[in-house]
């Protein structure tokens, strides 16, 4: 934190700076920790939107465009200086919203950096323990081999969206996810 | 005119020849091969299909130290043509042994 020079004393700030300072912080504080899709894609946004989304990254370069099984995938890969990866964005069923985006980093098992890079977004996460009692509750919605969880949950207190990295026997995955728009289905 | 005919007969032949191989398609789901087992002939391929909805895989022909795909994903496909006769065992790299990810291609003259 900061200090004052010596023998320079600021001023307290005027009533109007204050409330300028509130009314500029206020948006960054409710967005600490609110979960609103991957990168520059939002949750609820349209295929088309999507994939303008992907196309205008610089992090991501688009794969492919497909229907797979009852659900739109846009696939694209992302390159970081640590870990390579492959992202879907899942719109499920007809309905043209994305509910659910899948980073999966293949030979992957040291999650570190990984939670690092979320802590930064999104916060701490939950408690382990916490997280055990989760997993053993929701193992049969989870895909298969899931052997540990890692949890965030939408701290704006506006949705049930999650982050969730899952911990398999030979890689990793992180989970954005909608489970409001997923159910709609 | 002669020549003609026997320009297409020999034509005709070789066209048939090749026309014959077929590609076998092997879908990928669940951590399974569909089917585990296929039988085909000299000069067929067979393509592999990834069906699951998020998860890679791949096709590893470790006990001939042979070839080895990419990881493939969801709606992606890996092709191999098989030249001779012989039993051609693979498993997935990363789930062959934790999820006996395996199958065989049997490759049999006609």
């Amino acid at each position: 934190m900061r200090t004052p020079s010596r023998g320079r004393h600021r001023r307290p700030p005027a009533p109007a700076l204050t409330l300028l300072w509130a009314g500029l912080l206020a948006p960054v504080l409710a967005a600490a920790g609110a979960i609103e899709g991957y990168l520059d894609a939002r949750f609820g946004m349209s295929a088309g939107q999507v994939l303008e989304t992907v196309e205008a990254s610089d992090q991501l370069e688009l794969l492919s465009n497909q229907v797979l099984g009852q659900d739109r995938v846009i696939q694209a890969k992302r390159s970081r200086n640590w870990a390579d990866s492959r992202v879907l964005y899942v719109l499920p069923g007809d309905r043209d919203h994305l509910a659910l985006v899948i980073e999966t980093f293949p030979d992957r098992t040291d999650a570190a950096p990984i939670i690092e890079e979320l802590k930064a977004h999104l916060g701490p996460p939950m408690s382990e323990k916490m997280a055990e009692q989760i997993l053993q509750r929701m193992r049969r919605g989870l895909p298969q081999g899931v052997q540990k969880l890692t949890l965030w949950t939408d701290r704006s207190g506006d949705s049930n969206r999650m982050v969730r990295l899952l911990h398999f026997e030979d890689h990793l995955a992180i989970e954005h996810l909608d489970p409001d728009l997923m159910a709609e289905r | 005119m002669k020549r003609l005919w026997i320009a297409a007969l020999v034509a005709l032949g070789l066209t048939a020849q090749a026309g014959w191989a077929e590609t076998v398609t092997i879908e990928v789901k669940e951590y399974k091969y569909i089917p585990e087992e296929v039988t085909i002939h000299p000069g067929d391929t067979v393509r592999w299909v990834n069906k699951e909805s998020r998860q890679y895989h791949s096709v590893w022909f470790k006990a001939e130290d042979g070839p080895k795909s990419e990881y493939f994903w969801p709606g992606e496909s890996y092709e191999r043509t098989f030249d001779k006769p012989g039993d051609y065992p693979y498993q997935c790299e990363p789930h062959g042994e934790s999820h006996d990810m395996k199958g065989v291609v049997h490759v049999v003259e006609e």
